[in-house]
């Protein structure tokens, strides 16, 4: 019995060993513009980093970049002393991801929405009925939703696809003070299993994290807007 | 996997129906001119319905950002476009395949032909969907229903033309080269198909 | 071909040199066009005879084949630039590839009104549906639809990569349908009017003014290809520029 549990305690500190990710020299490119040069951070297991910069400095773009959506022509992405760099199909599996867009269909109810998404990623059977309570939403068509509702139906899908590395942008945008609070919550819990959270906000005492990197540091020199 | 087909079979149904009907009657009921276009107003029904409803398969998604998870999970993304296409070709030609007969009755077509016309339809109609996901996919970030009609009929000319020939043509031997080559058409058209769309949609993300 | 020649072809993808190439390219391929065309439709126009069944109009023939051979030519430079530019991105080719279109759109235009121009007087009739006359009208929305496909599109990577890709597909299907219209329908068209092998060549005393013709028309398609491409790549690197100094300067 004893050595059970040993071995499911070594079983245990090896998946928390496993997540690590490691961002080297990282050029984010849109179109044909570099907007941000050699960036430079990497996490451990449980660690919370927090990007901030100004609007249009490119937080969207580099986790998009992060997540394998956008090509990477310069620079490095190790997850577990793997490099992933020029591989985005088996980078991708280990990420989750928040964005603007909800990516959610407008004319299920909330419920039908979660439970598609948790057919796709077929991932261990969350119940869904905690997770919307726990979230507060009822369980009604998606059009008729408010914008903080459908967010709060983005990160319960969070919880609902699990894997160790979040990436999130802008997860707190349109949640109410109660909302943000639960985000705070998840985001810890996740922190405790041992996942990491990458997470681009415009509030970062939210998170209360030690590691916050100010984008505008990597951006080029001279003034660039958004194109 | 969810099936996501909204219920539009009673649409379908309905705009097959009015349409082989007005089909016949513009050509005022003269025999001799129904005769010959009739097999025509069977495949350019079928055709106008999947070009109506093509952008209904993937744009929504890739506006509402779906296409980002398709990406993240360990699906490939040329199952979930094929699977897609299948309900596309389910919701939009089994309809027409349902009510073959009274689509036949009202272009005046011989009902002793119902089989015939049933397997070529059958054969020919998936072309049609496959290769309409595939171009719609070229143009996920403009959601002009025009445009994709536009760019994707010229596609549509191979299937078009061999299904118009067999259908018309239906006394022909069933292993006549015309129907292997309508068969063909569509096995290619399906295989190459999910490939083209899903590296399609990933050049949306450059 | 020798490796040497090889890489001689791609170092024109390098802007600069393809413009020091397209200023020797431009006056030649101007000059070759003009006299070619102007004795070769002179020639042709005025000092042969008549054929006997079809008179004078036999001398679209002219305009009508060159016209032919350069819009399929065309599309062809543009299914193997969208390539290039698919593999090895390099922008030229796919400048090339958007300049082209309009040229062969607009001799796909003039083949088909020659032709129907051409076939009122001899068969009668403007159109008919045989099977190299719906390879053109396939080819004519095939181009359209590339034309209109850049147009749509607003960032240029996408817009890029989708025409290329349309492109490809689009010659795969436009053979098939060639294929298909062909065994569906023998067609009223007579056998080829030139093949490299000269045994099924028309009368000689029009072919010499046909060859000339046909010259003409690569070098004018050469001519205005290269001027496009030029223009496409000064519109290009203006707006790289606008992008990068920032539209507030």
């Amino acid at each position: 019995m004893k050595d059970k549990i040993k071995d499911l305690q070594t079983l245990a500190i090896k998946k928390e060993k496993m997540t690590s990710i490691n961002i080297g020299s990282l050029n984010c490119i849109i179109g044909n513009k570099t907007i941000l040069s050699d960036v430079n951070f990497a996490a451990n297991k449980s660690k919370i980093i927090v990007i901030t910069g100004p609007n249009g400095i490119g937080k969207s773009t580099l986790l998009k970049t992060i997540l394998g959506l956008l090509p990477i022509l310069k620079g490095s992405i190790t997850i577990n002393d793997r490099d992933y760099t020029n591989d985005p199909e088996s980078r991708k599996e280990k990420l989750n991801f928040i964005g603007h867009k909800n990516a959610l269909n407008e004319n299920f109810t909330i419920f039908e929405n979660l439970r598609y998404w948790q057919n796709f990623f077929s991932s261990e059977k969350t119940d869904i009925y905690t997770l919307m309570d726990f979230w507060g939403l009822p369980n009604i068509k998606l059009s008729t939703c408010s914008e903080g509702q459908k967010k709060k139906t983005a990160l319960a899908r969070l919880s609902i696809i699990g894997r160790h590395i979040w990436l999130l942008d802008e997860p707190a945008s349109n949640l109410d003070l109660l909302g943000q609070k639960k985000l705070v919550q998840i985001v810890k819990e996740h922190q405790i299993k041992g996942g990491i959270s990458i997470i681009s906000t415009h509030n970062p005492d939210l998170f209360k994290s030690k590691n916050v990197i100010e984008l505008s540091n990597f951006a080029p020199k001279k003034k660039i807007y958004n194109v | 996997m969810v099936l996501r087909s909204g219920s539009h079979l009673i649409i379908a149904f309905t705009f097959f129906f009015f349409f082989s009907v007005l089909f016949a009657l513009s050509t005022l009921g003269t025999e001799t001119l129904l005769n010959l276009i009739a097999p025509s107003g069977i495949w350019v029904s079928l055709l106008i319905s999947v070009l109506l409803t093509l952008n209904k398969i993937i744009h929504q998604e890739y506006e509402n950002g779906s296409t980002d998870f398709y990406l993240l999970s360990d699906f490939p993304l040329e199952i979930i476009l094929f699977l897609k296409t299948i309900i596309h070709w389910i919701t939009v030609s089994l309809p027409m395949l349902l009510i073959m007969p009274f689509i036949m009755i009202a272009l005046q077509i011989d009902l002793e032909k119902l089989l015939v016309l049933l397997t070529i339809v059958l054969i020919g109609s998936p072309a049609l969907s496959f290769v309409g996901i595939m171009i719609s996919c070229l143009t996920l970030s403009n959601n002009s229903s025009f445009l994709i009609t536009t760019i994707t009929i010229p596609f549509y000319f191979p299937t078009l033309l061999l299904g118009i020939y067999c259908t018309n043509n239906t006394d022909l031997d069933n292993m006549s080269l015309a129907y292997i080559l309508l068969g063909l058409n569509t096995l290619f058209t399906i295989t190459i198909s999910p490939f083209i769309s899903a590296y399609a949609v990933k050049l949306h993300y450059s | 071909m020798s490796p040497k020649l090889i890489d001689t072809f791609w170092e024109f993808s390098n802007p600069t040199k393809f413009k020091r190439l397209a200023k020797y390219i431009i006056p030649m391929s101007a000059g070759i066009a003009v006299i070619c065309i102007f004795v070769g439709l002179i020639w042709g126009l005025f000092y042969t005879e008549p054929d006997y069944k079809q008179m004078e109009t036999v001398k679209i023939i002219f305009l009508h084949v060159p016209a032919a051979f350069i819009a399929i030519n065309t599309y062809l430079m543009m299914t193997i630039a969208s390539l290039i530019w698919l593999i090895r991105r390099h922008y030229i080719s796919l400048l090339a590839a958007k300049a082209a279109a309009p040229i062969g759109f607009m001799m796909t235009i003039i083949t088909i009104i020659t032709g129907s121009l051409w076939g009122s007087s001899t068969w009668g009739t403007f159109w008919v549906w045989d099977p190299r006359l719906t390879s053109f009208a396939i080819l004519l929305c095939f181009y359209l639809g590339y034309m209109v496909l850049w147009s749509s599109l607003n960032k240029l990577e996408t817009a890029s990569n989708v025409t290329s890709l349309f492109c490809i597909l689009g010659s795969i299907f436009a053979l098939l349908s060639r294929y298909i219209v062909f065994f569906i329908d023998q067609g009223l068209h007579q056998g080829p009017t030139l093949s490299l092998d000269e045994e099924k060549n028309i009368d000689n005393s029009y072919y010499f003014p046909l060859i000339l013709s046909l010259v003409g028309f690569s070098a004018l398609s050469i001519y205005l290809l290269f001027i496009r491409t030029i223009t496409e790549i000064n519109n290009h690197r203006i707006s790289l520029t606008e992008k990068r100094v920032g539209k507030d300067d």
